[in-house]
């Protein structure tokens, strides 16, 4: 055999996405996996051995060709069979039922480690033998470990891996070979079909590689499992709940296995010189098969959103496919049916990306729309009808009073905080009362609903020229190339904010967000201040008489610096249009949340965005998944009832949008509700209702490069630093 | 300076500080006194961890006083930090 080509992988343009074509080079006898041998020799020969990883390759499903792989597919055959393998479906739905507590007991649930991995441990321990009897303690805890090394030993398929990685993946190999050595076999176990008896087994052995080469194999579960629950769960809470329906397992699984693959790419070579379809291959050249890419043709080709050819194709078709089906077919709806309202922290999961493989490898969620204590000052809101209340009751709730706390502070500690104190006065998120309503008044005078439409043409123009420099790019960073540009192309006329140093302001103006976090420490306080009185100091107020006549729409800075209401000096006026001009920064991060969630649907599902009409119909379903603000707060000016508890005068209650949004679009708090409702938030739909289908019009074939996107560490805002893309 | 000395420091610090914040005697705060109910509000809690951040050189989340309600739960924390450093 020969052995792959391992840096084929990362040259991309030649891939092979047809997918006849990638059935017809599965099936054909002279495109093999490659043989590993050769490699480990030219390790050995430098000084590297690797004694299980060779064992394994020599015994195993993936690396196997020819005769002996023939051979080992029969010897095993009927223990993968359909039939075989539907008598293992109540055990799984045990372990599903068992691991519904252990998540829900979890500190700081992560759907990976408190659920899919314990549950995938328990069922592959049986399955394959690997008995937790030897650690005298049957908890699941034994089995988190088992799954670490079945991890690790996983990414054997892994080209161009360094030899420190080679070292953990034989070592890992080792351990679960001592594992299985030391296995009682219990019964119906793979080890026990393979080895019956109790004559000694050999670590280096077939049975115990035979075993553990499932094992690796059967991985691929964990990561179809938190690929599909990432891609589930961030779509609307429509897809979730029926994913709860149990009549419809077989086609929830056909549709999981096609829309989230892990597996990115399948590697083959040419034994010999030879033809596929017509395509002409040389012996010893490495294909890569676009696996991700097939599936995706299928489903356009055929019209059905299940096709797929997830389990491969030939000889080496993958032996755990009836596995495979009854753990997503028997876990997946169970899963939905205990926690329906289960929402993902989107700006926590952490992508893992291979040049073979996709998936995230934390799932940090919340379980269910339960409001929460959090300390002895705060609760934190999740249920929806308890949300609504709050933001609508301004008799027994407020907004923080930060210029208040801000006064006080100052007084108590001696610290000079004039300039925190002066923008908090004119922020209106933190005020209440007369002074709000004047403010409110004077800002929706220039970015209200009807008023706003003025900046259409503008907008319509940023749109098409920040969409228009993409052209010709083969990479993109959606962040940097378009959100960020547009953004600032978009708001500041619409604000009217003239600077003397753009770049500098441009480098500050994000950290004043910092500001919403409750209770923040001192330092933070004074560090935020000095950014603060820095933008101040960089903005230049428009003169008084500079207002442009009739040449279209008015800046708000150049309205009130004309007719400036009573009780409002420059300063204020300076500090209003900055504190609008950080709140304007949901635009520019909500704007990139949507695209990626767009970009996250499969490419058939993508189509509506490219087009106004269509795009506007499920506007509020995006804006309610992906608003950027994590929270409103309020706080209660007396002793209040909140659900079953009274709440002292001073508790904070903070509105997790993320649980309070996951509910169907309407009635949806992104923007807030009633008297302290967004002022932006007119401006903000505009934006997106022009700059998202002016990308996906101009770039239909946009895709992600997968994984590699990367979100900002923001306590108070889902905000994404970079979300690289590739064009066609 | 032991860890006991420095767990000490730590504590007549902070009992004094408590003290005056809330204007009781200093004998009258016990490690099990419970901040809340010292009528401790988010502004002392802002000032008491700037200077126990100032006097023992750590980061504290001012929101941290309030998930360690009792004082012995939060001179732990503190502690923490100052191993920490």
């Amino acid at each position: 055999m020969v052995a792959i080509e391992k840096s084929k992988w990362k040259n991309r343009e030649q891939r092979v996405a047809d997918p006849d074509l990638i059935r017809e080079i599965l099936r054909s006898a002279v495109m093999t996996p490659g043989d590993y041998a050769p490699y480990l020799d030219q390790l050995e020969a430098r000084g590297t051995t690797l004694p299980q990883f060779r064992a394994m390759i020599e015994h195993s499903f993936i690396f196997l060709s020819g005769k002996e792989h023939r051979a080992l597919r029969r010897r095993v055959a009927s223990f993968f069979s359909l039939a075989a393998v539907d008598r293992w479906r109540p055990r799984i739905r045990a372990a599903a039922e068992r691991g519904f507590p252990v998540l829900a007991a979890a500190d700081d649930p992560d759907l990976v480690r408190d659920f899919v991995e314990p549950v995938f441990g328990e069922v592959i321990s049986e399955f394959v033998g690997f008995d937790a009897s030897d650690s005298q303690d049957d908890s699941h805890v034994d089995r988190s470990e088992l799954v670490r090394l079945i991890g690790c030993a996983n990414n054997a398929t892994e080209p161009l891996l360094p030899l420190s990685e080679l070292k953990r993946i034989d070592t890992a190999m080792g351990e679960l070979a001592a594992r299985l050595v030391r296995s009682p076999r219990p019964e119906g176990s793979l080890l026990a079909f393979l080895a019956p008896g109790d004559a000694p087994l050999d670590p280096l052995g077939a049975d115990v590689n035979i075993a553990i080469s499932a094992a690796i194999a059967a991985y691929t579960i964990v990561q179809t499992m938190s690929f599909a629950l990432h891609g589930l769960l961030l779509r609307p809470r429509e897809a979730w709940d029926e994913i709860g329906d149990l009549s419809r397992a077989d086609h929830t699984t056909e549709l999981v296995v096609s829309l989230y693959l892990p597996t990115l790419t399948l590697g083959r070579v040419a034994e010999e010189d030879t033809q596929v379809r017509g395509c002409p291959f040389a012996a010893g050249q490495t294909i890569i098969l676009d696996m991700v890419g097939a599936n995706a043709a299928l489903r356009e080709r055929t019209g059905e959103r299940t096709a797929h050819m997830s389990f491969g194709a030939g000889v080496h078709k993958c032996v755990g496919e009836p596995l495979g089906r009854a753990f997503i077919g028997e876990v997946l709806p169970r899963l939905a049916n205990a926690f329906p309202g289960l929402a993902l922290h989107r700006d926590r999961i952490r992508p893992h990306l291979t040049s073979i493989l996709q998936c995230p490898t934390t799932l940090p969620c919340v379980l269910a729309p339960v409001n929460e204590r959090i300390n002895a000052r705060m609760v934190e809101i999740r249920c929806k009808a308890d949300a609504r209340a709050i933001v609508n009751d301004d008799v027994n709730w407020m907004p923080p009073p930060m210029a208040e706390h801000l006064e006080v502070l100052q007084e108590k500690s001696g610290r000079d905080l004039a300039t925190a104190i002066e923008v908090a006065r004119n922020a209106p998120f933190f005020l209440a009362g007369a002074r709000h309503e004047t403010l409110r008044r004077m800002v929706m005078d220039n970015l209200g609903g009807n008023r706003i439409s003025a900046w259409h043409p503008h907008w319509e123009a940023v749109a098409g020229e920040v969409s228009g420099r993409l052209d010709g790019q083969a990479k993109v960073d959606l962040v940097a190339d378009f959100t960020e540009p547009l953004f600032t192309a978009s708001v500041k006329p619409v604000l009217g904010i003239k600077v003397r140093d753009e770049a500098r302001f441009d480098a500050l103006a994000p950290k004043i967000q910092d500001v919403l976090h409750p209770w923040l420490p001192m330092r933070e306080l004074l560090r935020i201040q000095d950014v603060m009185a820095a933008l101040l100091d960089l903005m230049v107020l428009p003169d008084a008489g500079s207002q442009q006549s009739g040449e279209g729409p008015v800046p708000l800075l150049h309205a009130l610096v004309a007719d400036r209401p009573e009780g409002f000096g420059a300063d204020e006026i300076k500090a209003l249009a900055l504190v609008l001009y950080g709140a304007s920064f949901n635009v520019r991060h909500t704007l990139a949340n949507v695209l990626y969630h767009i970009l996250l649907l499969p490419p058939e599902e993508r189509v509506f965005a490219r087009d106004k009409g269509t795009f506007e119909k499920r506007l509020d379903g995006l804006i309610a998944l992906c608003a950027a603000p994590k929270y409103i707060y309020r706080v209660a000016r007396k002793p209040v009832r909140l659900g079953e508890e009274m709440v002292e005068a001073g508790t904070t209650a903070r509105l997790q949008l993320l649980s309070i949004n996951r509910h169907e679009p309407v009635g949806h708090l992104a923007f807030g509700h009633g008297l302290h409702r967004c002022l932006g938030a007119a401006m903000s739909r505009q934006i997106l209702r022009t700059a998202v289908p002016a990308l996906f019009s101009r770039h239909p074939d946009i895709r992600l490069d997968p994984q590699r996107h990367r979100y900002l560490e923001m306590s108070q805002t889902v905000a994404l630093d970079r979300l690289p893309c590739l064009l066609s | 300076m032991t860890e006991n000395t420095k767990r000490g420091e730590v504590a007549a610090f902070l009992t004094q500080r408590l003290a005056e914040i809330t204007k009781r005697d200093p004998s009258m705060i016990t490690g099990s006194s419970v901040f809340v109910d010292m009528g401790l509000q988010s502004i002392d809690a802002v000032l008491l961890c700037g200077e126990v951040e100032d006097k023992f050189d750590i980061e504290l989340d001012p929101a941290s006083i309030f998930e360690h309600d009792t004082l012995d739960s939060f001179l732990g924390l503190i502690d923490e930090r100052i191993a920490a450093q």
